[in-house]
């Protein structure tokens, strides 16, 4: 069986599932249409709702989590192959043989010194995919500044060959007539992240986009309001370049539109729009902005309260309503737009900018891989599996198979990589060695020398002699130059064993050390790669002495930390003196809880499912109606079935956590009653949720009014009839107790609506929303309730509707409409859309460490790159416990976080390089680290009264050594000796 | 609870058989106090009839007692040691102990009003005990003037923080209230109703002068302190300005050696982080033409500061122990005001408030960007 898997698409999804598949051991395959690997992340310098960059997650840990473009690229078990295509794929699950489409880059990778007189010299210009039409790109150009792979590429639809950029290349590398290749690859499984084809509104020509040039997509948009954009993040008009003092955003282009075949809701678009708000005020506080909605869908758990501080910022208006087209004016080249308002007035107003809130489309090429595609291009799937396409061992995540942000993007790529693996038969081992493993130095004398890989480009623009006596006289190191070539690390590494050399610095010309390399020289001694052409030859090209002045600060960097490390902080420690525990413990057994324990038993480790209830099953056990969605009750019956036949799986019912303790090898969970203790390496929390109680509009004084989940039991137990019923949504969501959309409540309000008019025609239904939330493909279930003759009418926080009792079996429902006068509905039922809240967490988070959000619900690590991860390494959550979410939704979320916790299971703790390190003679117990650490990996040995480190769970974040007065603590391999040697040496240029 | 004690003109006599006697009871195993004889001495007295030599009065403070306490009291275990202790001593106490380079349990305190203290080498060479006698007779009026022809420590000068007790926060066991009494006839002594009780004193409150004298005197040191603070700062402003006040500088590491709060069992600017190459001075040397020997100068003060400023309790005790007579004091003082200031933490108000530098805020000084 073959032991790899090809995940197409390296984007957030493909990146971010080909990273946990590599870090269990199996070997990936990373395909990517475009030439170089990152997708949409590398366009956003900022994302909802944190509005930081969520590129480079900053984390000392032997993890993929620095920068996934970066991870990818550098990890041993994924093979990254951009520029390609799938052109088939044949064989079955297990055993699948896929041809790849190389297409030709006309650049050798290899042979590429990222010099850019190529582009300087190309006459020719492509317009730029995102930079708008202000910033062209040569026909020759970087995909993106830190691209990956680096090299430049030739756009053939504008290239004249005139053959400039060939005669000015230095090392060869541009080939015009290289040919598109194609290869085989043999997997056992296939992931589909192949993201998504953003909407061309050039289709909806009344929005005027590629006529009028003041009207830009959102990504455009976005890149403009970013500092990495060619406007340097000033909001800037693309007609005449003047500063844009009205904006108008619409959304929905390109989204739930069935007359263009896209009748789906694209999820993120209502957020990203938030978010541009947000940067563009911060840009221009003056800026007026009115964006155009027709519902807004909050549908993450702080987005509600973002988009509400968004809408009460000065000069933002959000408008209900329908844009029927933009025109533009002139001479000005401003833009009018028309549009139907709530009043069902027709109204007109001029901006300077438009941006259209662009949808996400299927990717394309779908087709090739030999699934069934749904009638949007999207992969068919099943609600209770829906990862899996119709095809077996072929799996799909992220937007690729539904439009959807990045937070659930992650959670899906985790979910996804579950599948993929579960098609393995090999075990999971232990993550990639650890990068550096020097020998022991404590008493060898340190022999530094620099390795210079001279391709021309560095020999020409540097004084390579004058750098040679630089580290002789200040460093005493020797100089050695190396020709570039493909087996210089080789030669580099037989030279510093022949020379005795083990401080080394590794000057790269284009070449960059692959993981391999990286390794070898670990094996001689603490070394630094220094980029010098990427920090002194390029951006001071043409000056020689100022460059040569930059590459020598940047060798006495490297040097001085290598040089002056002490020695005893590079003594071994054993990477393998934290021996996992490899049980889990699962909090809840409901759907969420069941569903984890299974697939942690699935993928080979004992679980202990802890449930307080007599019964597992929570929320699964309450009688529910289905339309086309995942069945409780049967779903109920399988998972339980499965849970207690299955071998791994011991079930603690009745049963809480009563206490926990942990040490760097993992947790010893304590349960009541009973007292009985387990040992594990890494907890699950699926605590569940519940309906929110309410007592608006009657509800507990009245018997004709019920909870969404009470008219489901009614349903199921029964066959009532009624002649006329309302809803009401958002009750106890969305407001200030609950300030939160609760996800799910209109899809259900919906599907009861529908439910009940298949039943009976003729009943009436009106359903009171302030939004109608029906995100992805569940749009189509509103399509069909309003088509089916469901009556929806607007409320607002201002103006609720009204509830009195008309004695026993009937109610008058009441709403001021701003035009219509006052809508009067006598009812015989009204349902009332109650939010979900979650149980309650505080104890068990008390006693975890972990914290709890505003709402009560558990709080991430990072909203957005680490939904799944508490701050608590080793614990994780899923399910309702984490947020409001669909029964599919929750299956994705257990699935994905039973792999992050196996894969932590597996990962050892410890990192020689970074750890923390105690010099207990100077250690006066003051405890400043014991109360600075993050992780708790700080604790006092009240005996010896020294501080300690427990090495398993130092992250090596370094704040320690940062509130440590006298340096008693400092990091291994970054002590303080040697910073300050390097910033003496930064200091010296 | 609040009480008096008689002293019958020697307020000396008086407070000594108060300690006597918690010696006796056993509240506490042992005193450490000043002692005199040839001159003051802080000593850890076991003895009953030692505790005779017992100089409670005498103004001057050979080191801040606060860093003996956490000598003898580091670890704690073995029973409690009582301590008398000036308000700036009593502050670095509390520093110390959320330091944890002090067993609370192990301490008990004796606090008391203060109106200023010479230096050693004043106090030393002049007749002592007319110096004690003339400061205990300015209690009563709250009026500090410095014996004929000597001065005041500079701290004391501008000291505001005079009284052992502040609202709300820490207190000690038993504090000596002198301000606005006449000592020879009477000491106030607030503290731990058992303790008082022990003594055979009875509940008693202070002459309602006592804190019109604090209150007074606390106006007009602010005054000055603000004065003297905005002085130093000025003359120390900007690199070369702070060259210039430690220019005088002999890198004897005297300033942190008598800090109560560098705690630190050895400095880092003693430690192998701070050990050069020859080559690495000979290239700062070859870049700049010429390096001061010894180096760090600047880097020594500042790195002092950026440690201790946010607990820096403004005993002085680095400008009496600086043999060039540079005034680090003030200036250690006077930036630590600032920086507390912005933390809203005042060192030795509370042992419930962690220092600045223990706790991490995600969302502060939002404003700095």
């Amino acid at each position: 069986m073959e032991a790899k898997v090809l995940v197409i698409g390296a984007g957030i999804a493909g990146m971010e599932t080909a990273l946990l598949l590599a870090e269990t051991g199996a070997e990936v395959y990373l395909v990517d249409k475009e030439p170089s690997i990152g997708g949409s992340l590398h366009l956003l310098d900022y994302t909802f709702p944190t509005d930081s960059c969520g590129l480079c997650y900053l984390e000392p840990y032997p993890s993929p989590r620095f920068c996934p473009t970066f991870e990818s690229a550098r990890h041993p078990n994924i093979y990254i192959i951009p520029y390609a295509e799938v052109e088939a794929l044949e064989g079955k699950a297990g055993a699948f043989t896929v041809k790849i489409l190389h297409k030709p880059r006309y650049v050798y990778e290899e042979k590429c010194i990222l010099c850019n007189r190529c582009a300087e010299v190309c006459p020719e210009e492509r317009p730029h995919p995102y930079e708008g039409r202000l910033s062209p790109q040569k026909a020759i150009y970087k995909p993106h500044l830190r691209g990956i792979p680096p090299t430049y590429v030739i756009d053939m639809d504008y290239c004249t060959r005139c053959g400039k950029c060939v005669e000015v290349c230095p090392t060869d590398a541009i080939d015009l007539n290289m040919q598109p290749k194609t290869s085989e690859l043999s997997v056992a499984s296939v992931v589909v992240a192949a993201g998504y084809e953003p909407f061309d509104p050039a289709k909806r020509a009344e929005f005027g986009y590629g006529i009028f040039p003041n009207v830009l997509t959102s990504l455009e948009f976005e890149r403009m309001v970013s500092f990495s954009g060619s406007t340097h993040g000033k909001l800037l008009r693309p007609s005449d370049g003047k500063p844009v003092r009205k904006v108008a955003f619409i959304h929905c282009i390109g989204s739930r539109d069935p007359a263009i075949g896209r009748g789906y809701c694209s999820s993120v678009c209502c957020m990203y729009t938030a978010k541009q708000v947000n940067l563009a005020k911060r840009r221009n506080p003056g800026l007026e902005v009115s964006v155009f909605y027709m519902d807004l869908r909050p549908i993450g758990k702080v987005y509600e309260q973002y988009i509400r501080r968004v809408q009460e910022t000065p000069g933002v208006r959000y408008i209900r309503s329908m844009v029927s087209s933009v025109v533009e004016r002139h001479p000005e080249k401003d833009l009018l737009i028309r549009y139907v308002a709530e009043d069902g007035s027709l109204r007109e107003e001029p901006f300077d900018l438009v941006v259209l809130a662009v949808g996400f489309g299927a990717p394309q090429g779908l087709e090739k891989l030999g699934i069934e595609l749904d009638k949007w291009g999207f992969p068919v799937t099943k609600p209770d599996e829906p990862h899996k396409t119709s095809r077996e061992g072929v799996f799909v995540t992220g937007a690729a198979r539904s439009p959807m942000d990045i937070p659930d993007t992650v959670v899906d790529a985790a979910a996804a990589a579950f599948y993929a693996r579960s098609l393995l038969t090999q075990p999971f081992s232990s993550p990639y060695p650890i990068l550096t493993s020097y020998p022991d130095l404590v008493d060898a004398e340190p022999r530094p020398g620099v390795f210079f890989i001279s391709c021309p480009e560095l020999s020409s623009e540097l004084d390579i002699d004058a750098l040679r006596a630089f580290v002789y006289s200040a460093y005493g190191a020797s100089f050695y130059a190396l020709e570039p070539s493909s087996d210089a690390w080789d030669k580099l590494v037989e030279k510093a064993k022949a020379e005795g050399v083990n401080r080394l610095v590794v000057v790269p010309c284009g070449l960059r050390p692959t993981l391999e390399v990286h390794q070898k020289l670990g094996t001689l001694g603490p070394y630094e790669v220094v980029p010098i052409l990427e920090e002194a030859v390029a951006p001071l090209r043409g000056d020689k002495a100022k460059a040569t002045q930059q590459a020598k600060a940047l060798l006495g960097m490297a040097l001085a930390r290598l040089l002056y490390l002490y020695p005893r902080l590079l003594a071994k420690i054993s990477a393998d003196s934290f021996p996992p525990e490899e049980r889990a413990v699962v909090v809840g057994a409901g759907l969420a809880g069941m569903t984890a324990a299974l697939s942690l038993a699935e993928l080979g480790y004992k679980v202990d499912l802890v449930e307080k209830e007599e019964e597992p099953g929570g929320l699964l056990k309450l009688p529910r109606v289905v339309l086309d969605g995942i069945d409780p009750a049967k779903t109920l019956k399988t998972l339980v079935e499965r849970v207690k036949s299955n071998p791994f799986i011991t079930l603690h019912l009745g049963s809480e956590v009563a206490r926990v303790e942990k040490d760097g090898r993992g947790y010893l969970v304590e349960l009541s009653p009973g007292g009985e203790a387990i040992r594990c390496g890494a907890i699950i929390l699926a605590t569940g949720g519940r309906e929110a109680g309410t007592q608006q509009y009657l509800k507990g004084t009245h018997p004709r009014v019920l909870t969404q989940l009470e008219l489901e039991r009614l349903l199921k137990e029964s066959s009532p009839s009624f002649r006329r019923i309302a809803m009401i949504q958002c009750v106890g969501s969305r407001d200030d107790l609950h300030p939160y959309c609760s996800r799910v409540c209109c899809y259900n309000a919906v599907k009861n609506a529908l439910l009940l008019k298949e039943a009976n025609p003729e009943t009436e239904i009106y359903v009171f929303y302030r939004d109608i939330v029906t995100f992805g493909r569940y749009e189509e279930l509103y399509t069909r309730a309003r088509e089916k003759g469901v009556i929806f009418i607007p409320y607002t926080l201002d103006n609720k509707p009204k509830v009195e009792a008309l004695g026993e079996d009937k109610l008058l429902v009441s709403l001021k409409e701003p035009t219509a006068g006052e809508v009067k509905l006598e009812v015989d039922l009204l349902v009332l859309s109650v939010g979900i809240e979650p149980s309650d967490n505080a104890s068990l988070a008390e006693k975890l460490g972990v914290k709890l959000d505003d709402f009560g619900f558990f709080a991430e690590e990072h909203t957005k790159m680490r939904p799944l991860e508490l701050t608590e390494p080793g614990v994780f959550i899923c399910g309702l416990a984490q947020g409001p979410h669909f029964m599919e939704e929750v299956i994705g979320q257990a699935r994905g976080a039973a792999f992050k916790a196996a894969l932590y299971l597996k990962q050892l703790r410890g990192f020689p390089e970074t750890i923390a390190t105690v010099n207990e003679r100077l250690c006066s117990a003051c405890e400043l680290c014991v109360l600075a650490c993050p992780y708790k990996a700080r604790f006092m040995d009240y005996e010896a009264r020294v501080a300690r480190v427990d090495e398993g769970l130092c992250r090596g974040c370094g704040i320690c050594a940062m509130v440590c007065p006298n340096g008693a603590t400092q990091m291994r391999a970054f002590d303080k000796k040697a910073l300050m040697a390097v910033v003496d040496a930064a200091l010296a240029s | 609870m609040k009480s008096v004690i008689q002293t019958h003109g020697d307020p000396k006599g008086a407070v000594v058989g108060v300690l006597k006697s918690l010696l006796n009871q056993g509240v506490v195993k042992a005193w450490l106090l000043p002692l005199s004889g040839s001159g003051i001495t802080y000593a850890l007295v076991r003895d009953e009839g030692l505790l005779e030599k017992a100089s409670p009065f005498a103004p001057v403070m050979p080191i801040n007692l606060a860093r003996a306490v956490s000598v003898v009291a580091k670890k704690g275990g073995a029973g409690k040691i009582g301590v008398l202790l000036r308000p700036c001593e009593q502050r670095a106490f509390v520093e110390l102990v959320k330091f944890h380079q002090i067993d609370r349990n192990s301490v008990l305190v004796v606090g008391m009003d203060c109106l200023g203290t010479y230096e050693l080498k004043d106090y030393a060479s002049s007749a002592n005990t007319a110096l004690e006698e003339a400061i205990l007779r300015q209690f009563k009026a709250g009026e500090a003037t410095p014996y004929q022809g000597l001065n005041f420590r500079k701290a004391c000068e501008v000291c505001v923080h005079f009284t052992p007790t502040n609202d709300g926060g820490y207190a000690p066991e038993l504090a000596l209230g002198l301000l606005g009494m006449d000592p020879y006839e009477a000491i106030a002594l607030e503290g731990e109703p058992d303790l008082l009780k022990g003594l055979g004193l009875e509940e008693a409150s202070e002459p309602p002068s006592r804190l019109e004298v604090i209150s007074a005197l606390r106006e007009k040191r602010t005054a000055k302190r603000k004065e003297a603070f905005a002085e130093t700062l000025g003359k120390a402003r900007g690199i070369e300005g702070l060259r210039s006040y430690l220019s005088t500088c002999i890198r004897c590491h005297n300033c942190m050696v008598n800090c109560p709060i560098c705690y630190c069992p050895d400095c880092v600017f003693r430690t192998e982080t701070f050990d050069r190459t020859t080559s690495q001075y000979l290239a700062w040397a070859e870049r700049k033409g010429a390096v001061p020997m010894l180096p760090d100068l600047i880097l020594f003060h500042l790195t002092r500061m950026n440690h201790m400023a946010t607990s820096c309790v403004a005993c002085g005790m680095c400008t009496s122990a600086c043999p060039m007579g540079i005034d680090v004091g003030t200036l250690f003082s006077a930036v630590g005001e600032k920086v507390q200031a912005l933390f809203n933490y005042v060192p030795g108000r509370s042992l419930e408030e962690l220092p600045p530098v223990a706790e991490f805020k995600e969302e502060e000084f939002l404003d700095l960007g």
